[in-house]
């Protein structure tokens, strides 16, 4: 039996609701009930730390999609398996700075919307480990503890520009200051691009819903915000793996695109509800391309399956090109892009008119 | 007994408002032949029908509304704007205790801000008014447009079609059927 201080048990609950170790009846109320910091903490709360974060970010990772045996990009070639066996598992460790514990102190001793004790680290010095916990920190906080403060949270510097963040959640960045857009480079190489690789089925889960949640959208401006974030995220991410010819990563838009683009998609899954009553025709363009970002962002995708095909056994980008290829007929892509076309025209001002 | 005053405050404005709509699109121009040769038979299709160039650039003003197309990335901007220069008259009252004292600047002061808000607000619904004519304009014109702009295309794609053709051997025979828009080349390679 370890014995840990009142302060520590609520860090350790806390820490135990991030990794889906502690239900949030039993974890928000510590958010409001605030508890004064003590000057260092006792080795086997630091003991209970590790532990519990060597075992939890683990076992969510592998429960997300890590465990799926999947073909993805290592190298100059395609491997297929589950995560671990796509690379060793020595390569999949991962590392927790002292600002994953001084975030960890800090929740607890202070509200998630207190400005004047804001909890900042520089983006620079977060390790893949800090920016993982983070992810799942923000998940439940913004799932659980909206009304907490949590929207406060994604105001703070590291979550301004985390892009895991920004990718699950763009609906959440539609506030954002233009400079505070996503910093992909952690997620794209080694094992943050493997970290990707586990959580594409979330990635895919989460773009559903946010396309789905667009059918009941009324506000035009809500939704003009919501497709300019999404438009901001995917460019970014887009962008991020393209050089690197990790088109692989962008498998979770495909299957959100076959989820959502079925044989009876129609315009009214993206427009239903919106009220464009008295608006100009521009800003109704402007919200019926908002409306559609995702279903734009279909064209690159198919750009990227073209250019695949012509490339040949020798070039240096084969696999990546033939796994893109793949992706792509599994997800029956062209048809996809077609009827994303026919919605996205459907609505175009000249063929309304 | 003390004797009510009425203060009474009025102006006149003169402002001119301003409306503008407009709508961007893309024109779905075949890429039959290299893209300089599809913008120049784009472009020449235009100037049949009356467009100005302007270096890449050709447009047309009809009926209140400018079609511009920039014939190197097709798109075509149709825009409507609307001015008016409107007069707008405010008056405003109230009882003051003193003719010209104190009391009387401070209720005459608080007219003044009454109008302001009153006039601002008259603006604001002749500029709404304004807005909604010319995004009605615009829409109506739209139709026409997007007709005339298909048309545009069609040509475009039978000229590129039958360039292409004759690059590719003789043409013996061309069949234009307009009501089924469908076109057969046979050449003779």
């Amino acid at each position: 039996m370890q014995s840990v201080s009142r302060f520590e048990a609520n860090l350790l609950r806390l820490l135990g609701y991030f990794l889906h170790r502690e239900p949030p009846e039993r974890a928000l109320p510590l958010l409001e009930e605030r508890c004064a910091a003590p000057p260092c903490l006792h080795s086997n709360a630091v003991r209970l730390i590790k532990n519990a974060l060597a075992k939890g970010c683990v076992f969510l990772l592998a429960q997300r999609g890590g465990w799926r045996r999947e073909r993805f990009l290592r190298g100059s070639r395609s491997v297929e398996g589950r995560l671990w066996e796509r690379t060793p598992p020595a390569e999949l460790g991962l590392t927790f700075s002292a600002h994953t514990l001084r975030f960890l102190i800090w929740i607890t001793a202070h509200r998630l919307d207190d400005t004047a004790h804001a909890w900042c680290a520089p983006e620079k010095e977060l390790t893949l480990g800090d920016r993982l916990l983070l992810y799942f920190a923000y998940e439940r906080l913004r799932n659980g503890a909206e009304r907490m403060g949590a929207s406060a949270l994604r105001m703070q510097g590291p979550f301004r520009h985390h892009a895991l963040c920004w990718l699950a959640f763009p609906g959440d960045y539609t506030a954002m200051p233009a400079s505070a857009g996503p910093n992909f480079a952690p997620w794209t190489h080694g094992a943050g691009a493997c970290l990707l690789e586990a959580l594409q089925p979330d990635l895919a889960r989460r773009w559903i819903e946010v396309e789905s949640g667009k059918e009941g959208l009324a506000d035009p401006q809500a939704m003009r915000m919501l497709g300019l974030a999404q438009e901001h995220v995917l460019t970014a991410f887009l962008d991020a793996i393209e050089p690197i010819g990790r088109m692989d990563l962008a498998r979770f838009l495909l299957q959100t695109a076959a989820a959502l683009l079925g044989p009876h998609a129609h315009v009214g899954m993206w427009t239903a509800q919106l009220n464009l009553a008295g608006l100009r025709v521009a800003d109704r363009v402007a919200t019926y391309q908002a409306a559609t970002s995702f279903l734009r962002m279909l064209d690159r995708l198919q750009t990227w399956e073209r250019r695949a095909r012509g490339v040949g056994y020798f070039d240096e980008d084969y696999a990546a090109s033939q796994l893109w290829k793949a992706d792509w007929e599994q997800a029956q892509g062209d048809r996809l892009v077609d009827r994303a076309r026919a919605i996205v025209q459907q609505l175009s001002p000249l063929r309304q008119a | 007994m003390s004797r009510a005053y009425r203060v009474c405050v009025r102006e006149t404005q003169s402002h001119i408002i301003h409306a503008e709509d407009h709508v961007h699109t893309q024109l779905e121009v075949l890429a039959v032949l290299p893209p300089e040769q599809m913008a120049e038979l784009l472009a020449g299709a235009l100037e049949r029908r009356g467009f100005q160039r302007e270096g890449t650039r050709l447009s047309r003003k009809q009926n209140g509304v400018t079609i511009a197309v920039e014939t190197t990335t097709a798109t075509v901007k149709v825009a409507a704007e609307a001015s008016e220069e409107t007069t707008i008259q405010a008056e405003r009252s109230n009882l003051a205790y003193d003719d010209a004292g104190p009391h009387a600047k401070v209720v005459r002061e608080n007219l003044k801000k009454q109008l302001e808000k009153d006039i601002t607000r008259t603006v604001g619904e002749k500029t709404a008014h304004l807005q909604a004519k010319v995004t009605h304009h615009l829409e109506a014109e739209l139709n026409n447009v997007r007709q005339e702009l298909d048309q545009v295309v069609h040509s475009v794609t039978v000229e590129a079609l039958k360039c292409k053709a004759a690059q590719m051997g003789r043409i013996k025979e061309i069949t234009e059927d307009p009501q089924a828009r469908s076109l057969t080349i046979v050449v003779e390679v």
